[in-house]
């Protein structure tokens, strides 16, 4: 099973952290009603940061 | 007209779904190998072609088609931002050191096991994305065979000619893509299964995208800038503390 995960997620801590972030941030937005645009940025946005911190690891 | 409506709407919008399925088995394949993409995407029509014949028209009401694309969404995305970050980091000159020892670890302790978990998850996930194409190009026809004055056998071969086509595509693009260089491959692979993730994803937790299916085209430009930009500032701050 560790071997499984680590091929899926890597090596690294940032990434499936930061990706939970992003999921959960924007099912929380389309829950409270924002405009799906602005959740749909916003969401990408959190992913892009999060690929950046992930590649500082 | 009765043949030709709905036999062509089913053809785009399958045509449309099976070119995603594509994308993700020919990534496996190049990257992970054809034996685990073509497993993967045979067990995924197995599995669509018996939830079809168990459910058939009923299908429309009863896969829960939003939770189906938030698994594989989350999937892609841990899967290819590892893929993306790899790509990155080597390009920036960060990993070319570090793969060395790695290497060198895996091959003396548990390369056994890595390549059979590899095998596993290529194979998982080739299977997930056909399923969840398949899935959706079974409703396409259910829906648009369901309103069609001529029943389901239009709609029906209209998608299976768009899977034709697209089949036949991905076999003419493998040679080529083998020739490309293993670490670009590596990073287009990875744009790519981030760019799905993130569509699914979101399209499973309910987003409505603007301009749905052509998403992905912006999402892969940003994702393909942000990986060039990190790679950029990777490589200027490893040429600064070489300096320093």
């Amino acid at each position: 099973m560790p071997a499984l995960w680590r091929f899926f997620a890597g090596d690294s801590r940032i990434a499936p952290a930061g990706i939970a972030v992003a999921l959960l941030s924007a099912a929380l937005g389309v829950r409270l009603g924002f405009d799906h645009r602005l959740v749909a940025a916003a969401m990408t946005a959190l992913l892009i940061a999060t690929l950046g911190a992930a590649c500082r690891e | 007209m009765n043949f030709w409506l709905p036999a062509s709407t089913a053809f785009f919008a399958s045509a449309l779904e099976a070119v995603e399925a594509l994308t993700v088995v020919l990534a496996v394949g190049v990257t992970w190998g054809w034996r685990s993409a073509l497993g993967g995407a045979a067990l995924g029509i197995a599995a669509v072609a018996l939830v079809v014949a168990v459910l058939g028209p009923a299908i429309v009401a009863t896969v829960p088609l939003g939770a189906v694309r938030l698994v594989v969404g989350v999937f892609l995305l841990l899967f290819g931002m590892a893929w993306l970050r790899k790509a990155v980091q080597r390009y920036g000159g960060v990993r070319a050191l570090r793969d060395e020892n790695a290497n060198f670890a895996r091959s003396v302790a548990s390369l056994g096991a890595a390549q059979r978990a590899g095998q596993r998850g290529a194979l998982l996930t080739a299977f997930k994305s056909v399923t969840l194409e398949l899935l959706e190009i079974a409703i396409v026809v259910v829906t648009v065979g369901g309103s069609a004055a001529g029943g389901f056998v239009p709609a029906t071969l209209g998608a299976f000619a768009a899977i034709a086509l697209v089949v036949a595509a991905g076999a003419a693009l493998r040679a080529p893509l083998a020739r490309v260089p293993e670490n670009a491959l590596g990073f287009g692979v990875g744009v790519m299964l981030v760019s799905y993730g993130t569509f699914w994803s979101g399209e499973g937790l309910g987003i409505a995208w603007w301009r749905d299916d052509l998403a992905i085209v912006y999402l892969s430009a940003a994702y393909a800038l942000a990986g060039l930009a990190c790679s950029y500032a990777l490589r200027a701050s490893s040429r600064t503390a070489a300096a320093g």
